[in-house]
């Protein structure tokens, strides 16, 4: 998890994935109210001071033998 | 980070045209750098490799591959995406990066040599994809033995604001739930695998 400080640029990631899911999100929600929420966090997310968290990032990594299993 | 088994689902997944999403796949390739190279560090010493980023997008881990392996090794970034890795040979040059190869390739019907790599890596394709048991499979294939497996996915429940931002976070609700319909759980990309286990010498999971 990486804190954001007000102002980072990967605060907006919401709005850029609600551009790029768009066709997605609208079999799920209005124009106008997909419109509106993309208004209201675009506002909050500009407010002095609001800092964020990101999703957590989970990584797993493995080595497979060398030998092949019996 | 596109590998998907056709082109709709791509399309579906991310409209990759938009210079606003290639501003969001290298802003975030570029976030998660520092902790793709702790995992390398761990995977252990990379020089002369020859490596794998399976979806690579836009940018992905091919920077810090690059610096894994050294000017002895070789990197293949694929994507299924061309557009995408359009942008990927874009940034390498600028950043004059030379021991990377951009090829088009569907992570669900690779056409890489199998037993190829010495390392594989893929990020958030388990968890919008929801193909884990195909995926895992297809990165087995191409890895030599004693070759390893990097998977990244995320879990969307420490994705807040403070002070809450509730339309914001209302979004990250409604994309949580696009994911789960493609397949996939965002918030359980990995846990939610039904892979056979890999055969490991050694595997770690870290948050």
């Amino acid at each position: 998890v990486i804190a954001l400080e007000p102002g980072h640029p990967y605060l907006r990631l919401p709005l850029q994935f609600s551009t790029a899911l768009e066709s997605r999100l609208l079999e799920t929600v209005s124009g106008d109210e997909l419109a509106s929420l993309r208004r209201e966090a675009q506002r909050e997310l500009a407010e002095l001071g609001r800092w964020g968290t990101t999703f957590t990032l989970i990584q797993s990594w493995g080595t497979l033998s060398r030998t092949p299993r019996l | 980070m596109t590998p998907a088994p056709n082109k709709h689902d791509a399309e579906q997944y991310l409209l990759a045209d938009q210079p606003s999403e290639l501003e969001r796949l290298q802003l975030q390739s570029r976030m998660w750098e520092p902790s793709g190279r702790r995992v390398l560090s761990k995977v252990g010493d990379g020089s002369g490799r020859r490596v794998l980023d399976a979806g690579c997008g836009a940018m992905g881990w091919l920077r810090i591959l690059g610096e894994w392996v050294g000017t002895s090794g070789e990197v293949v970034g694929a994507d299924i995406d061309e557009s995408l890795l359009a942008a990927a040979r874009s940034f390498l040059a600028a950043e004059a990066i030379s021991n990377v190869e951009l090829v088009v390739d569907d992570v669900f019907d690779s056409k890489l040599e199998p037993q190829s790599f010495d390392l594989v890596h893929a990020r958030y394709l388990i968890a919008p994809l929801g193909r884990a048991p195909e995926q895992v499979a297809s990165h087995q294939r191409l890895l030599r033995p004693g070759g390893s497996l990097v998977l990244e996915e995320w879990d969307l429940g420490s994705w807040h604001f403070n002070p809450p931002a509730p339309a914001a976070e209302r979004l990250i609700r409604l994309l949580s739930e696009i994911f789960a319909t493609l397949g996939g759980e965002a918030g359980r990309g990995l846990r939610n695998s039904s892979a056979k286990p890999v055969s490991t010498s050694r595997s770690s999971t870290r948050t």
